[in-house]
Order: structure tokens, then sequence, then C-alpha cells
């Protein structure tokens, strides 16, 4: 299933490239979460230790930290709709 | 005097931090929790569908207790049931990430714990885009 149905199908009606991008890191249920979680509260209590070690994330990184990382990459595309 | 005045400058200072990063305003393009959203809790999916790598091999959440119901969608890893917990035919009222109610099984429903193994609660919350999400402290 393509990022953008599956977030829509979690009730994220307007998905960004970052929510598509948790979506593929953390899988269908930490990654749709990560999508309405706290920019202040931490990677680590919503994604497994296991998780977490696969994708280099260390513990102590918050979820804001996390999004700031991926947009330091792909730029303003970070915040815009995966569905126009 | 002057200790009482200290004590209680820090205590505002500290609270006004502990406020912002909780239920603070929000700043450009970061998502905070504005305030707490009423009559929901937080449980958690199973640790069977917190594992999975489909989204299909989850529970889905149905429009009405019942399994021919309509299929809404599917949970995240949090799910906001309704507080006090309303419960019928085996299923569990709960809110979508959306502010959509349906209904989800409760046998794949558990008690919401971080996963780093820590104490901290989860409180839904409405969010600086004015959508449901979570709040962690």
């Amino acid at each position: 299933m393509q990022a953008n149905s599956a977030l829509e199908s979690a009730g994220i009606s307007d998905p960004t490239v970052l929510d598509a991008r948790s979506y593929y890191n953390y899988g269908p249920t930490a990654g749709t979460q990560i999508a309405q979680a706290s920019d202040g509260d931490l990677m680590s209590e919503y994604v497994s230790s296991t998780v977490l070690q696969a994708n280099n994330i260390p513990s102590n990184e918050t979820v804001g930290q996390w999004k700031s990382s991926v947009s330091s990459v792909v730029g303003n595309a970070a915040n815009q709709s995966v569905l126009s | 005097m002057k200790l009482q005045f200290n004590l209680g400058v820090f205590t505002l200072i500290a609270f006004t931090l502990v406020a912002a990063s909780t239920f603070g305003p929000s700043v450009a393009n970061a998502l905070t929790a504005v305030q707490p959203a009423p009559g929901l809790a937080c449980m958690s999916l199973d640790s069977q569908a917190l594992q999975t790598m489909q989204q299909s091999d989850l529970p889905p959440v149905l429009s009405a207790p019942n399994p021919s119901a309509a299929r809404l969608g599917y949970p995240s890893a949090i799910v906001f049931v309704k507080w006090p917990l309303v419960q019928q035919s085996g299923y569990t009222e709960m809110e979508r990430l959306n502010g959509q109610t349906g209904w989800i099984a409760t046998n794949r429903l558990t008690t919401w714990h971080p996963l780093n193994g820590g104490n901290a609660r989860c409180v839904p919350a409405i969010m600086s885009n004015g959508r449901l999400g979570t709040s962690i402290h």
C-alpha cells in the first residue's frame, strides 16, 4: 500500500512528505502516530528500540529533531502535501 | 523574604517552561499540543499489531460495533478511546485522528505504555494544526 493511502486510512487527511517518510521508516502503527505527535516528545516513546536502532535514531532524539533532520535533507518539500 | 521571592520566581519560570513544552503556542511548522482533548484516553494496540508492517493486518476501525459494519480505516499505534470507556458487543468506541468516531475490537487493545520503558503519560490533545494528536509527558 502506498504511504499516502495508508496515512489517509489512519485518519490523516492531508499527509505531507514528512508523514510519508515516517510511514516508510516506522511502519503502519508508529509511523502514522508520529504524524500527529508533539515535537517535544521523544521518538523512543513511540518507536521500539529495535526500529530506532535500525534507523540510526538516538534514544534521546525528539520528534521535532527527527522532523528537522528530514527537513534538512528534503527542504521545503517536507511540509508539502503528497496528495497534490 | 528574598528566598521566598526567588523560589516564587523559580516556580513561575519552571511552570511556564513546562506549559510551553506541553500545551504551548505553535511556532512555524512545529506541532505542539494546545489543550487536552476532553473525553478521550490513550490505549495501545496489542503487541502483535504493533509489530506488523502491513496496515491490512491491523484490526479495522468500524462504523458500528458489528463485524459487518462499514470499515472506516485502520488505527495508529495509540488508540484514543472514549472515556469513560464505551464497550459493546466486544468493541470499544474510539476517535480517529480525523475526529471521526469508530469502533475497534476490545481484545486488540491494551494499556498504553511508552515503548522506551519509562513511566510517561499519554494525553490525547488538540494540536496546533487543529487536529487530534498526542502529548507525552
